[in-house]
Order: C-alpha cells, then sequence, then structure tokens
C-alpha cells in the first residue's frame, strides 16, 4: 500500500477488515507455515489464528476478531476449505456480517466482493447487467456487461458475501444454486461462461428474527453448511466483546473521550442480558423480555454514543447520564409495551441495586 | 524388576474399555503367545470364566459377584466387546491358556466394607438414632450405583475399571491426571486427548511401554505430591503383586498381566513379598457367588454414574469393527444418515459425502490424524441439520452412547427364580430391552392379561421392570398401562428376591404373606390389592383371614376407616380381572357395622389438625359406601355421620361441617336442616375459629362445587340473606377467612355468579322460579321444540304443559 492510498484509507469513515488489520494479515502470511489451498492467501489453520487471535511463532501478538467458540470458528473456515458455500446464521447482532467480512480479507486479502440482500434484489444485482447505451451501440458483447460481485469473485477466485440471504426473494436467491453446484455462471446472450476460479466461494449471513420470510428452498440449504453463532454464553465474555470493540470503534471515530470504564460496560451488558434472558443474572428474579432483539452490538452502539455524548457534552468521561439516553432508545422499540416492560425493570431490578442508583436516577431523568 | 522378570513377565496397561487398547492388547498377545493370563478382577469370577467362550454369550455383559446371604451387596465388572480384558479373555480361553483374576478378592472387599458400615452405624445410633434408615440407603446406594458413593469403598464396589487416577479418591485434587497430558498436548480433556492418541489409531504396538512410561510420571507426580496410596488401593495393589508372584512360582513361562494403566507401576515395583503378605493377613471374608448377567452400553457410559464408563459405547464398538480409518468415518456417517431418514429428517448421500468431506478438513485444520468424533458430530450438525442441536441428540442416544443389551448363555448359574422369569419372558412375548416402551394391556385379552400378572408379581417382589400408569391413563378398567425399561441391575433383584421362592408365583405369594404378617390394617388392603391384581389365589385366603382377624380384634375405627376405600375397590372391581372378590365384599360387610359404632368415640375429643387430617379418609370412605352401594351398609354409615353433627356431640367443628356437607349431597338432610345447622355453627356466640372451620369443611377444599351445585349455592345464598344486616357484619369475619381459601379466579366467578342470582331475582321479583310468561309467545316455539325432541305426532300434552310451567 503506498502513503497515497494509506492517506485515503486513513481518512475514510471506516475501514474494510484488510486494511484495518493489513499489518496482522501480513505478519500471518509471512509466518505462515501450513498448506494453503489454492488462491488462498493463507492457510486454514492461519484463518483461525487470524479470527481468535494468538500469539505468532515471533512473538508478534494477533488480536482476537472473534470472541467465543474456536470450534465454530473452524468449523466456518473447515467448510469453505471444501468448497461449500458457508452460511452464517443467528440472531441479529451475533456478529455475522463481522465474522463474514474477517473471513473474506483473511482468505482472499478482499472483502468487499459483496450483494447487500433486500426484499429488492434482483437477478441482474446477482448475476450480470448490461450497459444498455453500449448494448444498443454495438450489440449484446462482454464489453457491454456489467459484472456483479459475484461473477468477478468468480472470475478471481476470491470470497463473495452475500449479506442477509434470507431478505432477497426466493426466485433471485435461487440464482446460486448453479454458481455454487456447477461452479459457473452462464452468459447466454454471448453464449459464454464464466466458470469460477479456485479459491471462490460464498459466505452468506442469514437471521433468525426473518425465518420464514423468504425461507431458503431446500436445494439452496443443501448447498450450504450452516454454522450457527450463537449469542455470547457468559457476562464475562460479552463485557469482553464489548469493551474490545467499542475501543477500537473510539479510535477509529477519533472520540476524545477516555476508554470507558469496566463497570459501566458491565452494567449495560447485564441490563441487555437480563432482558434478553427474562430473568436476573443470579436467576432469582424474572423479567418480562421487550420486543427488540438487544444484541451485543446494540450494547456496543449504546456505550458508543455515551462516549460521544460525554466526549462533546460532557467532562470526557463516561457517565450514567451519557449511557442512560441510548440505552432507554436500545430497549424501547415499542412505545408502548416496551415502555412498560423497561420501567418495570427500573423500578423492580435497577432500583434495588444500591450501587446503580446514579443509573436508575439518570434513567428516570431521561423519559 | 529384573531382567529375568522381564522375559517372563509382560505387563499391559490399559484403559477399560478402550477398543484402541484392544486391538494393540489382541496383536501383541499373538505375537507373544503367553502361556498364562492375569486379568485386573475379582478372583471369584473364574469360576465362570469357561462361560465366556460360549457362543451365546454376547457383550455387553457383566461379571456379577454378589454376597450370598444378601444380593444386595453386589458388583459388576461389565465388560463390552471392545474391552481390552474381554479381548484377552476370549484369546486365552481360545487357545487354553490358563486365566486368573488377580485382583483384591470381593468377599475380602465385602466384608470390610459390611464392617466398616457396622461402625458407621454405631456411631449413627449413638448420634441421631436413625441408624436403621442409614444403613438401608447406604446399601441401596450400593446396588443402584455403587459408583457413585464419593469415598473409598466406592472403589470396594469393584467398579473401579477406568483409569484409576481418576477414580474417587479424595486425597487426589485434580481430578484426572489424563486431563493434564491432554491439555499438556493441547487437548480440550483428557478424554479428547487419549481418544486421538490411543482409541481412534490403528497401529501403535509401542503403546503400551508409551503408556507405561506416561503413567509412572504421574504417579511419582501424585506420591510426590500426597504419598504413597493407602487404604484399597494399597491393599489391592499388594494382592496383585502377590498373584504374580504365585503365578511366577508355579513356573509359567510367558506371563501377560492385564491391567489398569494406572496399576502397571505398582506392579513393576520392588516391594518384597512379606510386606505385601503383612498387609494382607487376616482380612476379614465373606461367602459370594458369581455369575454372568446381561449389560447395556448405557450402563456402561459415565453418564450411568459408573465410575470407569466411558463417554461414548457405541462410537468405541464402532472404532473396534472398522477395518480402516476412511471406512470408519464414512459408515458412521451413514448409520447416522439412516437413522435421520427413519425419523423423517432429509439427508442424503450428497450430504453424507460433505459431512465426511467437512469432518476430515476439520481434523487437518486442527492438525488430527484423521476425523474423531467432535469432528463428526459437528460436521453432521454443519451440514445436515443447519446447525441445530436438536437431532443430534438423536445422534448421540443411538450412535454415540448407544442402546445395546448384552445376552448371557443360559447355562450361566442363575437364581431359580430368575430363570423362571426367563421363561414368562419368552412365553409371553416380552422382550427386556434397554430402551423404555409403553404398554398397553387390554386385560380381555388372556395373554395380555397374564402379562400384567407377571409385572404385578415383579413389581411385588421389587423388581421394578415395568411402572404402572394405571392412574395417568384413567382408559378404564380392563386397560392397564406400563412403562417397561429393562436395566442391567434389575439383575440382583432377582437374586434377592430369589430367597422368597423359585418361581414368580411362589415367591410374590410367600413375600405378600411376609408383609401382610406385619402390615397394619391399611396396607394389608393395599396388600389385598396388590395380590389381586397380581393373581395370587394362594394369597387371598391369607390374607382375608388376617384381614378380618385384625379388623375384629382391633381397637383403631379410624384404621378400619381407612382399609375401606381399599377393600370396597378391590370387591368392585375385582371381578373384572377374572377374580373373585366375593370373599372381600363378605370382609366389607363385617367391617361397616364395626365402623359406624365406633366412629363417634374415634372423632371425639380430636384437636383441629388431629380432626383436619381425617377429613381425606372419612370423604373417600363415603365415596366407598356409595360406591358399594348396599342400603343396609350405607344406612349404618349415614346414621353415624348423623351422630356427629350435633355440637354436643364432641367432634371438632371441622369434622361437623364435613359430615353435614356429605349427608347434604347424598340427600340425608333437607336443606332446611343444614340452613339449621350453619346457623347454629355461625352464630356469634361460637368460637369464630370453629365457625370458619366449620364453614370452609363444608364447602369443600374448592369453590368449583359452590359454583355449580344449584341446591348448594341456593342454600348458602337463602342462608346469606336471612341474616339481618348487623348479623352479616358480625359473621363477615369467617366468611372472609374462608373464602379467602379459594383462589382468585374462584372467588371472581362467586361473585359474578352471586351478581346474576341477584339481577334474576330482581327481574323476577325476588323469586326466580316465579318468572312470568308469555303464554302466547311461548307456543309458538312449541311446535319446533317438539320436532327436536322426536315428540312430533306423539301428542304428549303432558310434556307441553311442562314446558309451559
Amino acid at each position: 500500500m503506498n502513503t497515497e492510498e494509506s492517506n485515503k484509507a486513513a481518512r475514510v469513515l471506516r475501514q474494510h477488515a484488510e486494511q484495518q488489520f493489513a499489518e496482522e494479515l501480513d505478519e500471518l502470511r509471512k509466518a505462515d507455515t501450513h498448506p494453503r489451498p489454492a488462491n488462498w492467501k493463507m492457510s486454514p489453520f492461519a484463518v483461525c489464528t487470524y479470527l481468535m487471535g494468538g500469539r505468532l511463532d515471533n512473538g508478534f501478538e494477533v488480536s482476537a476478531k472473534y470472541i467465543g467458540s474456536r470450534r465454530l470458528m473452524e468449523i466456518a473456515v473447515a467448510t469453505l476449505a471444501t468448497d461449500r458455500a458457508l452460511l452464517l446464521y443467528g440472531v441479529p447482532g451475533t456478529a455475522k456480517s463481522w465474522v463474514s467480512e474477517h473471513l473474506a480479507a483473511a482468505i482472499s486479502g478482499d472483502s468487499t466482493r459483496i450483494i447487500q440482500g433486500t426484499a429488492g434484489t434482483s437477478e441482474e444485482q446477482m448475476r450480470y447487467g448490461w450497459n444498455y447505451a453500449e448494448l444498443l451501440a454495438k450489440g449484446p458483447s462482454r464489453h457491454a456487461l456489467v459484472e456483479s460481485p459475484l461473477m468477478r469473485a468468480m472470475a478471481e477466485g476470491c470470497i463473495a458475501r452475500v449479506e442477509e440471504l434470507t431478505r432477497i426473494p426466493a426466485d433471485v436467491q435461487d440464482t446460486l444454486i448453479t454458481i455454487l453446484s456447477e461452479k459457473s455462471l452462464p452468459v447466454p446472450e454471448l453464449g459464454e461462461e464464466v466458470q469460477a476460479v479456485r479459491g471462490f466461494n460464498v459466505i452468506a449471513t442469514a437471521n433468525n428474527r426473518d425465518k420464514g420470510v423468504n425461507e431458503l428452498s431446500s436445494a439452496l440449504k443443501r448447498r450450504f453448511n450452516t454454522v450457527v453463532l450463537p449469542v455470547p454464553a457468559t457476562e464475562d465474555e460479552e463485557v469482553a466483546i464489548v469493551e474490545k470493540r467499542v475501543r477500537e470503534m473510539g479510535r477509529s471515530l477519533e472520540l476524545p473521550a477516555e476508554p470507558p470504564a469496566l463497570p459501566e460496560v458491565r452494567r449495560v451488558v447485564r441490563i441487555f442480558r437480563e432482558l434478553r434472558n427474562g430473568k436476573t443474572e443470579d436467576g432469582k428474579l424474572k423479567v418480562k423480555t421487550p420486543s427488540g432483539t438487544l444484541s451485543t452490538a446494540e450494547a456496543i452502539s449504546v456505550i458508543n454514543s455515551g462516549m460521544a455524548l460525554a466526549a462533546h457534552f460532557g467532562d470526557g468521561r463516561l457517565r450514567a447520564a451519557d449511557v442512560a439516553a441510548s440505552l432507554v432508545g436500545a430497549v424501547v422499540k415499542d412505545p408502548v409495551q416496551d415502555r412498560v416492560i423497561w420501567h418495570e425493570y427500573l423500578e423492580t431490578v435497577m432500583k434495588e441495586r444500591g450501587d446503580w442508583k446514579d443509573l436508575y436516577r439518570a434513567c428516570r431523568d431521561v423519559e | 524388576m529384573t531382567m529375568d522378570d522381564a522375559r517372563q513377565i509382560r505387563i499391559f496397561g490399559i484403559r477399560h474399555h478402550g477398543p484402541g487398547c484392544a486391538r494393540s492388547l489382541v496383536r501383541a498377545l499373538e505375537e507373544w503367545q503367553p502361556d498364562a493370563l492375569l486379568i485386573e478382577g475379582p478372583p471369584e469370577g473364574e469360576s465362570v470364566l469357561p462361560l465366556a467362550a460360549d457362543e451365546a454369550m454376547n457383550p455387553p455383559v457383566a461379571l456379577l459377584v454378589y454376597a450370598e446371604d444378601d444380593a444386595r451387596r453386589a458388583a459388576f465388572y461389565p465388560f463390552a466387546e471392545f474391552s481390552p480384558e474381554w479381548q484377552a479373555l476370549r484369546h486365552a480361553l481360545a487357545r487354553n491358556v490358563p486365566v486368573r483374576f488377580m485382583d483384591l478378592p470381593m468377599a475380602v472387599r465385602f466384608a470390610m466394607e459390611k464392617a466398616e458400615e457396622e461402625a458407621a452405624l454405631m456411631e449413627d445410633e449413638a448420634g441421631v438414632g436413625k441408624a436403621q434408615d442409614a444403613g438401608e440407603d447406604e446399601t441401596s446406594v450400593e446396588v443402584a450405583d455403587a459408583e457413585n458413593a464419593s469415598d473409598s469403598s466406592a472403589e470396594a464396589e469393584g467398579c473401579d475399571l477406568k483409569m484409576e487416577e481418576a477414580e474417587s479418591d479424595s486425597s487426589f485434587d485434580v481430578a484426572d491426571p489424563l486431563d493434564w497430558l491432554g491439555r499438556a498436548a493441547g487437548y480440550e480433556s483428557g478424554e479428547d486427548w487419549w481418544n486421538h492418541m490411543v482409541e481412534e489409531r490403528l497401529d501403535g504396538l509401542e503403546l503400551f511401554e508409551a503408556i507405561r512410561e506416561a503413567m509412572t510420571a504421574v504417579r511419582q507426580d501424585r506420591e510426590a505430591r500426597h504419598g504413597v496410596p493407602e487404604g484399597m488401593e494399597a491393599l489391592r495393589e499388594a494382592h496383585m503383586r502377590s498373584c504374580l508372584r504365585r503365578a511366577k512360582k508355579e513356573g509359567f513361562a510367558r506371563i501377560a498381566v492385564v491391567c489398569g494403566a494406572w496399576h502397571v507401576p505398582a506392579l513393576e515395583a520392588k516391594v518384597t513379598a512379606r510386606d505385601d503378605n503383612a498387609l494382607l493377613k487376616g482380612l476379614p471374608k465373606m461367602k459370594v457367588a458369581a455369575t454372568w448377567a446381561p449389560w447395556t452400553y448405557a450402563g456402561l457410559s459415565v453418564r450411568s454414574g459408573y465410575g470407569a464408563g466411558v463417554t461414548s459405547p457405541a462410537w468405541y464398538e464402532h472404532l473396534w469393527r472398522a477395518e480402516s480409518e476412511e471406512s470408519r468415518v464414512v459408515s458412521w456417517l451413514t448409520r447416522a444418515a439412516r437413522l435421520f431418514r427413519e425419523e423423517g429428517l432429509d439427508c442424503s448421500p450428497a450430504h453424507i459425502i460433505e459431512s465426511a468431506r467437512l469432518a476430515e478438513t476439520l481434523a487437518a485444520l486442527r492438525e488430527r490424524p484423521g476425523a474423531g468424533l467432535p469432528e463428526l458430530c459437528e460436521a453432521l450438525r454443519t451440514v445436515v441439520c443447519m446447525g441445530e442441536e436438536a437431532p443430534m441428540r438423536l445422534v448421540e442416544r443411538r450412535l454415540i452412547t448407544g442402546e445395546k443389551l448384552g445376552q448371557v448363555p443360559e447355562g450361566a448359574p442363575a437364581v431359580p427364580l430368575q430363570r423362571d422369569i426367563e421363561r414368562l419372558q419368552k412365553k409371553l412375548r416380552l422382550k427386556p430391552e434397554a430402551s423404555q416402551k409403553t404398554l398397553d394391556l387390554d386385560l380381555r385379552r388372556d395373554v395380555d392379561l397374564a402379562r400384567s400378572h407377571m409385572l404385578h408379581r415383579m413389581n411385588i417382589l421389587d423388581i421394578p421392570w415395568g411402572t404402572d400408569r394405571r392412574e395417568g391413563g384413567g382408559k378404564g378398567t380392563f386397560h392397564e398401562l406400563w412403562l417397561l425399561q429393562w436395566e442391567p441391575k434389575l439383575i440382583v433383584d432377582i437374586i434377592n428376591a430369589g430367597s422368597w421362592g423359585s418361581t414368580l408365583q411362589d415367591a410374590a405369594v410367600r413375600r405378600v404373606l411376609d408383609l401382610a404378617s406385619r402390615a397394619g390394617l391399611p396396607e394389608l388392603a393395599k396388600l389385598m390389592d396388590a395380590a389381586l391384581l397380581a393373581d395370587l389365589g394362594p394369597a387371598i385366603d391369607g390374607l382375608v383371614r388376617t384381614l378380618e382377624d385384625r379388623a375384629a380384634l382391633t381397637t383403631d375405627t379410624l384404621q378400619l376407616v381407612r382399609t375401606l376405600p381399599e377393600l370396597v375397590r378391590v370387591a368392585r372391581y375385582g371381578d373384572v380381572r377374572g377374580t373373585n372378590a366375593g370373599m372381600v365384599l363378605a370382609l366389607v360387610e363385617g367391617m361397616v357395622p364395626r365402623v359406624a359404632v365406633g366412629l363417634h368415640a374415634a372423632l371425639s375429643g380430636l384437636n383441629a389438625e388431629g380432626s383436619a387430617e381425617l377429613l381425606a379418609p372419612l370423604r373417600a370412605a363415603n365415596d366407598a359406601m356409595r360406591l358399594i352401594a348396599r342400603e343396609e351398609l350405607t344406612l349404618m354409615w349415614r346414621q353415624a355421620l348423623h351422630r356427629l353433627l350435633a355440637e354436643e356431640s364432641g367432634v371438632h367443628a371441622v369434622l361437623r361441617g364435613l359430615c353435614a356437607r356429605l349427608l347434604f349431597d347424598d340427600g340425608a338432610l333437607s336443606a332446611g336442616d343444614v340452613e339449621t345447622l350453619m346457623g347454629l355453627a355461625l352464630s356469634p356466640a361460637s368460637e369464630p375459629e370453629n365457625a370458619a372451620a366449620w364453614l370452609s369443611s363444608f364447602l369443600g377444599e374448592s369453590a368449583m362445587v359452590l359454583l355449580h351445585d344449584d341446591a348448594l349455592w341456593r342454600l348458602v345464598d337463602a342462608w346469606l340473606l336471612s341474616l339481618s344486616a348487623e348479623r352479616f357484619v358480625n359473621v363477615l369475619p369467617m366468611l372472609r377467612r374462608t373464602f379467602t381459601e379459594f383462589s382468585a379466579p374462584e372467588r371472581r366467578q362467586l361473585a359474578e355468579r352471586a351478581r346474576r342470582t341477584g339481577i334474576v331475582r330482581q327481574a323476577g321479583a325476588g323469586d326466580p322460579h316465579q318468572v312470568s310468561w308469555d303464554e302466547e309467545r311461548a307456543a309458538l316455539v312449541l311446535p319446533f321444540l317438539r320436532t327436536i325432541l322426536g315428540l312430533a305426532g306423539n301428542g304428549t300434552g303432558a310434556k307441553e304443559r311442562g314446558a309451559h310451567e
């Protein structure tokens, strides 16, 4: 990467994984002694190390990208190595896209071959479109063809990502079948086809909550290996995730605030876990569950916006009042029902905790 | 160990139930051709050893050693086909090589255990005084899951066939040294590590040398921390060493020793014969017997509480049978696929191909030589199950733990009772199965009736093969629902019950009569019921006679009251089962007058607590009297209840309230009478507590009857209305007390009903029965009503008029 590019990269709001962790990827590649599948930038073993973190033989420290079960990541990487497509499945905010991006960055060195699935995703976006001016002027030719990210990934032999697969209409989804089983994309207009180069594969993400919206056909299902990403198993794990992400994002957003104090993060995580699991962490009290998903990702953004508040309107230290504003917004998604649930939680759980008085009052003041 | 020894003796340290060990062991034995084989096992088992070579012997089986005078003191040594000991045994038997078991005799272990228990008992007796219970509990634990007991006596159960370092040695604080080794090698647990290093590989004759070294290191470390082992472990190892010495003296040239890897260093240790003999001298002994018993894979798994268990018996069997690594993966996945298909889950050959590829890639990624169980399970879950956990539980139950039940040859020594049960099982086509099964019996069919008798008899003998689900089902009296599950440990119960007789029927009869000789009246009635269900004809006469005698002699009327319902049930329903219940009826006829006479005396003077306990038995007795429907008996009963009603009877209010209610329900008291009684009971002069007790027992436990029984409702309603405003306020606390016992929804319903009645009353000018009819309009619907009721053309004028009114 030359200086101009790196300057440009420094200016962007959010860097791609392969830019942000370029150094780590580089070191891993250098230290990698395990066999690599064709067109992979590093061995499956090194990809796992990149995701889970660890110390290389030369003493270089690789940070953890995914905090959770190593076995799940191994399954994901092994799936891609067998040239089966990978489907990451889970409730919103369980780091599906995050894992997908880092997998693509580590394996292909490029996480940008991406199709965002929406209800309006069309077949052209999945396969290829036409430059109509060119098409009318010169007739169908390779020149007039507009390649989709998927098509480009096939030609280059790298990983393509499909986000929110289940949001895509079923008939459009099924265009993936040929690509995944024949590993080729025919272009009948030209009498040609694009055959996937070794190293090509697809990582799709899908959402538990969308179940039944556009259920995958069984033909398509059969072409995916499914890895379910769970919500963090323990409070400590979740606190670690939130803290780490907040620190990283604070750095990239250049917030002048101090990194958040651990107790504050722990409180937010506990509130989220308790509301999500329907009972207090000590298991003694039942609480109602609000309609939102209350994922780890949301906990991260609550802390983040709290930090922004503290930086720009406070003294730079994250305090209860800074957290409270976005906390209420994250929990209360349905203005009627969720508000009742939130109030109940405030009065029965938070109020009782002696050292939570400041947060309790701050939350009451927000109303 | 001297060089001389090294040529004469080879010690094979194994892991119990490890297929990799078994494979290597078989190869080593074939190569070395030993002329004597010593196995870590109870010497008492040697008498039944030849049976292991029998063709009908089908593992998993267990060598069962039990104390002759008390079969509850028993120990199992389970063997699977893939157990190294089993393979060594078969190898030696096929070549007529003498086999010895060299562990400390169970005779000694049982005796020591008993001594310990007795000592504990003495302490208990001195201390808590619950000695009896404690003693019984402990022994039952032994049989049920001997391995669970957490002190060193668990070891004494002979179920220590694991890597023995993991045993429940309380002085050993880190659970499993295998875990240390495993973690040191970068595995998640010692189990995973051992599986990969030993059980899942197909080569490795140097295996035993490696195991020996590892165990020596671990033991040295442990001894450095905790000192030399003492107690049972020391005794056992001393005994093993002296067995080895004896074999040497007998002049065998090549002695193979197969024992848990943990013991290898101890057997090689330089300990003099004198030291060992001193340790073993003067140990107590007990008479024991040995036999083979069928075993299950579930019983082999650690989850059953078996200390030396393995986590995946069915997987180990698969490992044992598979020829090569590839065929092992593919054939296991194929079996999983068939299983999924059986259960209606999509699983095509393509799925299996992909699973196999993923499993192998995973293994490569983890730098393992081949795909092991974790990789296979993860592959199945990812490829076939869409990442879901639930279908994998099926795989776990069927393909990892397994449901296999072993078989032993007919010639195995067994108590006659066991033979009789086997004969019946064959005759009635009731196969013992390890999985749980429901059995729906239609008692009108002969074979089902016989099955029911058999199961009931076994229950009388405390052999819990089947659980009677009659209560839950309620399908009628000629149906019985049983839940059957054969557990290997039942064999202990059978041997135990063998002391009662040599056939199932004889044993059950004797057991019932024995119980009867000590039972109180209510238990006698229950026994009677059980005996009738089990069709124990010879016992019934005896039972009836005992019952009669007891009933005549007893001074405790309340016992008779408690006995009545059971007997009436027997008399009423016994006939369905083709048993003669006439005798029981005669018994009931004799008992009711006794109850009627004694009831008043028995109930008067009881305090509130004692009286409250009697509510349920009295209700049950009243139901029984209704059921039997014999006028003269019912009359006697009612008269007895009548005598209790008045306050002067000295009976507590709670019982008087109940009597009033029972009699009112049977129509033996008019509404007017009850109103008077209620007024009296709730008058301001009576103690508020008594008044509330009367009312609550009169209204019963739930408000539902009050809600739906019109007569009762009107009665209470009328009584309430009759109160003056002042009285009402006085009574209110008692009413509140009673009504707060009802649940909130019940109270709400009561209030709603009260309001409804109120409205009707207003509309109907105070009396709901005098609603004014518009005769003309009512007449309009009559033809149609007649059609509906099928009265058309009959001209039943009387009914028409009835409708008008």
